[in-house]
């Protein structure tokens, strides 16, 4: 069942995959497989995406799904953090109140294996610093669709090198430690040396192959 | 009977049929720069690219006002047009106006569809949309069934707060009961909730007027001075009708892998309304452009195949329908367009304008009909970050790649902010080649 489970969660086969999900659980199967299964189904689900052949709203859908399965296995079990690629903080930059990028940056970079810390929207700088404080993240991920963005983004990154917790900005290279992100539907090479950040992505599947370059970068420095 | 089109056409736009000119010199600078335009827009060699800033709150930020006193204090927003104009002199005036409205109006009515400011979102920033899930699952059937009932008793009282008397509001079918029906029809009319919302509307009504005679005759006397508007009319792809403001962007990607063919039925009976609603808003501003924002069916947003049922088809029925009354539509192109390009291809024949936001123009070029002028592209991350000879140089460079007929210069976007200087050298690039 267990290879069917996951092919059906792949398939997005909302009916079919949830049904499983329960049977197994009635029938007294440890819920960690189960979870194992459902990981396994939405890895190849982000995989489908990156290849182009889904798109947002599948990943919407799949989201839903995961959804609705999690919330079954966290009524068996307390749900277990396995071992994490990497942290990341991410949030829309204040003033701008838009979160399907932001959310589907979360959705992919959960599915890869990191621990992302999600902000929400609207979220000023000193919350970032708070959270950076806190989470002390590989990666700062600053998303925004608005023009306005561009300024909260600079403001943002600002703040953040003030309160020293990234490196100042090396125009040469990356910066050390914890690098910044941006992303969102305006955003571009002008908008990134502006910002001062270390990258820019306009897609989710894009954010997360960078975020894996930097982290063998410094696995590499290591 | 007359053979002359019942609205207005590129010919009455170019002429300025129906505008009251300030004098003889503002009609003949009006007609030289709407002629720039209809020339490229024909291939007929107009004596520049024309520049088109497509644009929302820029002319405001451009006065040096927030978009806090441009909704709530309608002389600055006056004064930001006029400036915009005075400083500028573009060769097209924006449809800026029509997209900032009263926000004392959208106050008395509680409109829920966005964050304005001073209403949820900061004082400096542009207005956003919520994008929630206004018609539920459940309503189908009942939009199905009659449209405007829906609209009148289930859609107003959801999305505005301080309509809510509108769910009494009486069904019309009651009146084919005769006078058996007309007690039960005018009832609803006396019940304190809807006393209340008519008295909203009322209020509401009434701060809309107000605005439209001071920001409308902005526009008029703008227009009047010499300065064609781009654009009088709008609609909206039959999907993202659907998806913007009543079924939210989430619920409509959910329909689309939930319930398909109920989306199917909605959109396709979206059309004839979309089609109603450009001519209708053409034929009342007395201009052919009708702007149709294209939202959710950019590349990411749907499958080639779903782009090909839900979207383009509609869309292509409300082009059609648009060029058959002699309107011009003007399909802005926002996010990315590139693997849509074959799809839209098809398209019927007539005058129209596609406007890019983040689609390579010269592929853009090669794929659509040679008929179809393309407009956009200039990025608010060059206007917004780096300094005017760099503007210039990639304004040239564009125009030099898309050359001189059927290119209109623009910003990949609606602008809201971006550097004064910048937006500039934009609109000057052309002039100085």
């Amino acid at each position: 069942m267990s290879d069917e489970f996951v092919q059906a969660l792949a398939d997005l086969e909302e009916e079919r995959a949830i049904e499983m999900a329960k049977e197994r659980l009635d029938a007294g199967e440890d819920p960690m497989a189960v979870l194992d299964d459902l990981k396994k189904g939405m890895a190849i689900v982000g995989d489908r995406y990156d290849a182009e052949e889904y798109f947002i709203p599948d990943l919407m859908y799949a989201g839903d799904i995961i959804d609705q399965i999690s919330d079954l296995l966290q009524e068996e079990m307390e749900m277990e953090e396995g071992e994490k690629l990497g942290t990341i903080v991410l949030g829309t930059v204040k003033d701008d109140i838009h979160d399907i990028g932001k959310d589907l940056v979360f959705f992919m970079f959960d599915l890869n294996g990191f621990d992302v810390v999600d902000l929400g929207v609207d979220v000023p700088p000193e919350k970032f610093v708070e959270a950076v404080e806190e989470n002390d993240p590989d990666i700062i991920a600053l998303s925004g669709f608005l023009t306005a963005a561009f300024d909260s983004m600079k403001e943002t990154v600002e703040a953040l090198e003030e309160a020293g917790l990234v490196e100042p900005f090396n125009e040469d290279g990356l910066r050390d430690g914890t690098k910044i992100m941006i992303g969102g539907g305006q955003i571009t090479a002008d908008v990134r040396n502006y910002v001062r950040a270390d990258g820019f992505e306009t897609d989710a599947p894009s954010g997360v192959r960078l975020a894996k370059e930097w982290l063998k970068t410094v696995e590499a420095a290591q | 009977m007359s053979d002359e089109p019942a609205g207005p056409t590129l010919e009455t736009w170019q002429r300025g049929d129906g505008i009251d000119f300030a004098d003889e010199d503002a009609k003949a600078d009006y007609q030289r720069r709407a002629k720039r335009m209809v020339d490229a827009l024909r291939g007929a060699d107009p004596d520049r690219v024309p520049v088109n800033l497509l644009s929302t709150f820029y002319p405001v930020f451009h006065a040096g006002y927030t978009p806090e006193e441009a909704m709530y204090e309608g002389e600055k927003l006056r004064d930001s047009l006029l400036t915009f104009v005075d400083d500028l002199e573009p060769d097209l005036f924006p449809w800026a106006a029509s997209l900032i409205p009263s926000a004392t109006a959208l106050e008395i009515v509680d409109y829920q569809g966005f964050d304005w400011p001073g209403d949820g979102s900061s004082p400096e920033t542009v207005y956003q949309a919520r994008e929630r899930e206004y018609m539920g699952v459940e309503d189908y059937e009942a939009f199905f069934t009659d449209p405007s009932d829906f609209f009148i008793r289930q859609y107003l009282p959801e999305v505005f707060g301080e309509l809510d008397g509108m769910a009494h509001f009486p069904q019309f079918s009651n009146l084919t009961a005769g006078i058996a029906g007309v007690h039960p029809y005018l009832l609803p009319f006396g019940m304190p909730p809807m006393r209340e919302t008519l008295q909203n509307l009322l209020d509401a009504g009434e701060e809309a007027m107000r605005w439209q005679q001071l920001i409308g005759g902005t526009v008029e006397e703008i227009v009047g001075a010499g300065y064609p508007q781009s654009v009088g009319g709008i609609t909206l792809a039959p999907y993202d009708m659907l998806g913007d403001m009543v079924r939210g962007t989430h619920a409509i990607m959910m329909d689309l892998k939930r319930r398909p063919e109920t989306l199917l039925e909605a959109v396709d009976r979206l059309v004839p309304i979309a089609i109603e609603m450009g001519i209708t808003s053409a034929h009342v501003n007395n201009n052919p452009f009708v702007f149709i924002p294209l939202h959710k069916g950019a590349d990411g947003f749907m499958s080639g195949e779903e782009f090909e049922t839900f979207y383009w088809p509609q869309l292509r029925q409300v082009i059609e329908a648009l060029t058959e009354a002699d309107l011009v539509p003007w399909l802005f192109a926002e996010g990315r367009y590139t693997s849509r390009l074959e799809t839209i291809s098809d398209l019927p024949e007539g005058e129209m304008i596609w406007h890019f936001q983040d689609t390579d123009l010269e592929l853009v070029r090669e794929t659509l009909p040679e008929s179809v002028t393309i407009a956009g592209d200039v990025s608010t991350g060059l206007l917004n970050t780096r300094e005017p000879e760099a503007v210039t140089e990639y304004s040239q460079d564009l125009i030099e790649r898309m050359g001189r007929n059927r290119f209109v210069l623009s910003p990949g976007v609606g602008l809201d902010e971006a550097k004064p200087a910048n937006v500039k050298a934009m609109m000057d690039a052309p002039k100085n080649r």
